[in-house]
């Protein structure tokens, strides 16, 4: 089983936080959004598996390149 | 008992009715633009911070015999203190340079040059303007169209022909409430699926030192001042803004800048220019070619700015995607949003907006520091 980070593509503010820690999730799925230049954009997780870690909180500015959450992947 | 004769009666009717009879087909037609510019803003949230006030200056200065645009109507008195002596569209500016973040501009400089190809348009329509008949003044204003900023238009208009000041800057300010209309089907034309998808990484973690920023709108002002004199108000309210914004001890004016001052002058100025837009004068053929003329800059600016992002990559190795050219045309942030989102359409692992603002903010320099250039060129030619 391996860890996959995802972090932020772009600086901004997280606006929702769609998964909570120990949820499945699925590739398509979107994890949460973060504003930025008032536009809403979509974080992927990008793999099947669960929730590990969540290292930001709502309300919170990150910046490009920010651990957002941690996945472990299922094989 | 007051008796009134038949004919007293007629005129005080007449009196009553006078508006109505005065009101021209032109007066109607223009009543109606005017409605549907209100409509365009209120129902679909288009643009409503201009289109709602000239909307409504559009219908006020259309309605017959209240004189708004007479000497000493209301209007005229705006149009006297802010648009002839230039002072609103640089209190914008001012507005302007303090909401901006140069930031994405400073960490990838490079792409100023987009912010120069995205005025492309200015110089092609120009050409366009003087085959199509205009005289050599009038064609320079209707070239800026391609500047895709509101208060630049109407800066350069006023001083060279001001009757063209209605339609000059709604087409500008139509155009720029377009944008997201008009670039996606030109960026997919020019570029393949292949570099639409291309990703850009954007990092932040090193961020642009305080230094720097302080530094960029002083050395801008000078500079750009130094090579274009008469760009001088626009340029340096735009730089003072930013400077306000950057330096850190005047957070107050800054603010006040970014909101207060920027609101009345753009309350003030979109009903203003709504007022030059009088039916008799509106109303021509003319209006129509500088309509489809501004379409035209605008289109060229876009496609300028993504072939110029496509040559950049064959002489660079750090790859651009060309979808971000077309943010070089100075209409903030609109452009950078529809690079971002034809982008993102592409590739969903694309996100583009850092990059694309980086260029927009090039444009809005752009823009103001070719504008500044046509007037010394025309200085230099002796036509002002």
């Amino acid at each position: 089983m391996s860890e996959k980070t995802v972090t932020a593509p772009l600086p901004g503010l997280v606006k929702r936080i769609l998964v909570g820690v120990g949820q499945k999730i699925t590739e398509k799925l979107p994890v949460l959004i973060i504003e930025a230049m008032k536009m809403e954009n979509m974080i992927y997780g990008r793999a099947k598996g669960i929730v590990k870690e969540i290292y930001v909180k709502e309300g919170q500015n990150v910046r490009a390149g920010d651990k957002l959450i941690t996945i472990i992947v299922a094989d | 008992m007051i008796f009134l004769s038949s004919d007293q009666i007629i005129t005080i009717l007449q009196g009553v009715v006078s508006g109505i009879t005065a009101l021209s087909w032109q007066y109607a037609v223009m009543i109606i633009i005017g409605l549907v510019l209100i409509h365009l803003g209120v129902r679909y949230n288009l643009e409503p911070l201009l289109l709602v006030p000239i909307g409504f200056g559009c219908i006020l200065v259309n309605l017959p015999l209240a004189g708004l645009m007479e000497p000493h109507g209301l209007l005229r008195y705006f149009y006297d203190a802010g648009i002839i002596t230039e002072v609103f569209p640089c209190l914008i500016f001012l507005g302007v340079g303090a909401m901006t973040d140069f930031s994405p501009l400073l960490q990838n400089p490079r792409v100023i040059l987009l912010g120069g190809a995205g005025q492309f348009g200015i110089f092609l329509t120009l050409l366009l303007a003087l085959a199509a008949g205009f005289e050599k003044l009038e064609a320079v204003c209707v070239g800026i169209i391609g500047a895709c900023d509101g208060p630049t238009a109407i800066y350069v208009t006023t001083q060279f022909a001001p009757h063209l000041l209605g339609p000059v800057s709604v087409a500008a300010y139509s155009y720029m409430s377009l944008v997201p209309l008009i670039q996606p089907p030109l960026m997919r034309l020019c570029t393949t699926k292949k570099e639409r998808s291309m990703l850009m990484p954007y990092t932040d973690q090193k961020p642009i030192s305080t230094t720097v920023k302080i530094i960029f709108p002083l050395a801008v002002t000078i500079i750009t001042v130094l090579i274009a004199p008469l760009g001088a108000p626009l340029m340096g309210m735009l730089m003072l803004g930013n400077f306000l914004r950057e330096c850190g001890v005047v957070e107050r004016l800054s603010r006040t800048a970014q909101n207060e001052i920027v609101n009345i002058a753009t309350l003030l100025l979109g009903l203003t220019i709504g007022a030059t837009m009088n039916g008799e004068i509106f109303l021509t053929a003319k209006t129509l070619i500088i309509f489809a003329l501004g379409a035209i800059a605008i289109s060229g600016d876009t496609v300028a700015g993504i072939y110029l992002a496509k040559l950049m990559n064959i002489f660079s190795k750090e790859k651009i995607n060309p979808l971000i050219g077309s943010a070089g045309i100075s209409a903030f942030p609109m452009a950078a949003r529809v690079s971002h989102k034809v982008g993102h359409e592409e590739n969903d692992e694309n996100y583009l907006i850092m990059h694309a603002m980086g260029v927009n903010t090039g444009g809005q320099i752009g823009s103001v520091l070719a504008a500044s250039i046509m007037l010394a060129v025309l200085q230099a030619m002796g036509l002002i």
